[in-house]
């Protein structure tokens, strides 16, 4: 189960991210990239109104 | 065959819908979207994250909605559901093995939520509507925050802007 954490000061946020992700191992750092990239590849732009900068390419 | 970062969003989604969570996303999974491709937070091997971040209204009906959301999908809450919701303070973070997904009451440089949320790209994630920070309120961001990754983030922004104009 996921323990959500709730934190008070943004500044814990990065403290909290470098203690858990610097136990992730090299196969798993590049999992997660690819992950991530696969995540990206699936947000599809519907509208881009004047102030936006456009969908991605 | 789903990643693991798709499918935990894609149970997520539906959760924020049915309980009607008010969020924007933000971070660099907007910086993404607006066309510089990086990687989260990634930025050296010392500082290596993987997180997607949501920007959600900071009321205390829509953070009351975002708990009931994060209770239906079994995530637990219990050491924080009692404490005072405090907009200006209150983060949340789920802390997913290879990637986190995090909740933000605040951004660095937008005041106003609703304003924000008007500005917005309207992406797809699958079925779901989701919505982006705009380019204009995510350089607005990131001139507010100003570190080194900010100021790379601003400058291929606005070169990939640059790029579709020409």
């Amino acid at each position: 189960m996921i323990k959500a954490i709730l934190y008070t000061n943004i500044s814990e946020k990065k403290v909290i991210e470098s203690k858990m992700f610097s136990k992730l191992s090299p196969p798993k750092r590049r999992k997660a990239i690819e992950d991530w990239k696969d995540l990206i590849s699936h947000f599809v732009i519907q509208n881009s109104s004047s102030k936006a900068g456009g969908p991605a390419s | 065959m789903l990643s693991e970062f798709r499918e935990a969003l894609l149970k997520i989604l539906p959760a924020l819908e049915m309980h009607e969570v008010d969020f924007i996303v933000i971070g660099g999974a907007a910086v993404n979207i607006h066309g510089h491709p990086r990687i989260s937070g990634a930025y050296t091997e010392a500082k290596f994250a993987v997180d997607l971040d949501f920007w959600f209204n900071p009321t205390i009906s829509n953070y009351h909605n975002l708990l009931k959301a994060l209770r239906e999908l079994g995530i637990d809450i219990m050491s924080f559901e009692e404490r005072v919701f405090d907009p200006k303070k209150t983060f949340i973070k789920l802390p997913y093995e290879s990637f986190h997904i995090d909740f933000l009451s605040q951004v660095s440089g937008l005041d106003n939520y609703r304003d924000c949320k008007k500005n917005c790209l309207v992406a797809r994630f699958d079925d779901h509507e989701i919505k982006i920070l705009s380019y204009d309120d995510l350089l607005k961001s990131k001139m507010a925050v100003s570190r080194q990754i900010d100021k790379d983030d601003i400058e291929e922004l606005k070169k990939k802007k640059g790029q579709r104009k020409s």
